[in-house]
């Protein structure tokens, strides 16, 4: 290749020019050596220079979302990771751990986790979705055209929760009781702000009780079951007034949900419910 | 197009009719069957090859082309449990994208637990356009 001198210079000067018509790159002449050097050794003239701190945090995020995996969100986003993975592995000689040092919750893909992607479209893109619908409970088949909002995630499963035609209301599903979602061009229907509101923020877990509004629920903890819901609070409306041999009365703002009976619950003795007292009857005629 | 149909067989409702689908290329039948308690583990499910649709008013017949997820007879799906179920779907030849009011018949004389479920009306203001991926 024949390139002149000049050429070299003016191509280090419009490299040393402020952005944007240069590059700003850090660039000195060292006449011992008799040649250019960068000044910042971290400097790269390729998009967005990463210095060393950068390198280490990405590789530490990697560790992070590696963990996470692919199969708790969905097979595109672990396609993406092990791309990102293995150019910082080329690109910043990232070494494989024979251990890993994160270790999150990541069980078996599940039943339904295919339809990810296509509910993740619906609700992106809000089109309607026809769904087959298996009810464990009732053990019949339905077919109904749900108007999908979000996708949440609770205790390793997967849920859509959609307007639903059929029950004019939001209704959750599990992905596990789904089959064959169909992406409709059809109107899509708005879910009622308030009631998204509360789904998104006020509910424990996936399935509100049905009727119920949003309401204060206390309960009456023991010292251990205090440390517990103190160290993991179950909600931003938790509040935790504690007395003076350690048990605590604790009161949430909340629409009552499967899941918080069934939290509850898990606590046997540990916890009595004090209001809503339909709700304390309800969870002692379920023991 | 497809139609949300939700017909269940008579007079053991463990098999439901689910939704129909209309294309130039074929007709989709999607079913779901509950194991009942009556057989040992909740029994078998199969298709007779001869499954077909009928038009109301018409003597043509619209045989069964493939199945998916039950297996075209002699071959059987054996349940696990009297809790089981399974989701499943047969093809059929196309039939008119109009109005109409169709049979699905797997046996021309059925028992009870033959798959035939009459008097489906496909209505084409009530279907719903998929939309291509």
């Amino acid at each position: 290749m024949d390139i002149s001198s000049e050429a070299i210079q003016k191509d280090i000067r419009q490299m040393k020019d402020p952005a944007p018509d240069g590059f700003d790159a850090p660039i000195k002449y060292c006449r011992k050596n008799k040649g250019y050097y960068y000044t910042d050794m971290d400097y790269s003239i390729n998009g967005t220079s990463l210095n060393s701190h950068d390198i280490d945090a990405l590789k530490e995020a990697l560790d992070v979302l590696e963990g996470i995996g692919g199969s708790r969100v969905s097979e595109k986003f672990g396609y993406v990771l092990e791309k990102i993975s293995t150019t910082v592995q080329e690109e910043f000689g990232r070494k494989e751990r024979a251990n890993k040092i994160i270790q999150t919750d990541s069980p078996p893909p599940s039943r339904g986790f295919e339809h990810f992607d296509i509910l993740f479209r619906a609700c992106r893109e809000k089109v309607p979705v026809s769904i087959v619908h298996y009810s464990y409970r009732k053990r019949r088949f339905k077919t109904l055209t749900i108007h999908p909002i979000l996708l949440k995630e609770f205790d390793n499963k997967w849920y859509v929760v959609a307007h639903s035609e059929l029950h004019n209301a939001l209704r959750t599903f599990g992905l596990d009781r789904i089959y064959e979602p169909l992406l409709l061009r059809e109107n899509y229907i708005k879910a009622d702000a308030k009631e998204q509101e509360i789904y998104m923020n006020d509910v424990y877990g996936v399935y509100p009780l049905s009727d119920e509004p949003k309401q204060v629920i206390q309960v009456e903890a023991s010292p251990l079951a205090t440390n517990y819901f103190q160290a993991y609070p179950i909600h931003k409306s938790q509040k935790v007034k504690v007395h003076n041999h350690g048990s605590s009365t604790i009161s949430f703002k909340l629409v009552p949900s499967m899941e918080l009976v069934r939290l509850f619950m898990s606590y046997g003795k540990e916890i009595q419910i004090t209001k809503p007292t339909w709700m304390r009857h309800y969870i002692e005629n379920a023991k | 197009m497809v139609f949300e149909v939700n017909t269940s067989r008579e007079p053991i409702p463990n098999l439901t009719l689910l939704r129909v689908t209309l294309s130039p290329e074929y007709t989709k039948v999607d079913m779901g069957y509950s194991a009942i308690r009556y057989y040992i583990k909740g029994g078998w499910i199969r298709i007779s090859p001869k499954t077909h649709l009928r038009i109301k008013g018409s003597e043509e017949k619209y045989v069964l082309t493939h199945a998916d997820n039950i297996p075209i007879a002699p071959e059987h799906h054996h349940f696990k449990s009297t809790r089981d179920w399974q989701y499943f779907s047969l093809y059929f030849p196309p039939i008119p994208q109009e109005d109409c009011i169709i049979d699905l018949i797997e046996a021309e004389i059925p028992d009870n637990n033959d798959f035939n479920i009459y008097r489906i009306p496909l209505k084409i203001s009530e279907s719903k356009e998929i939309l291509n991926i």
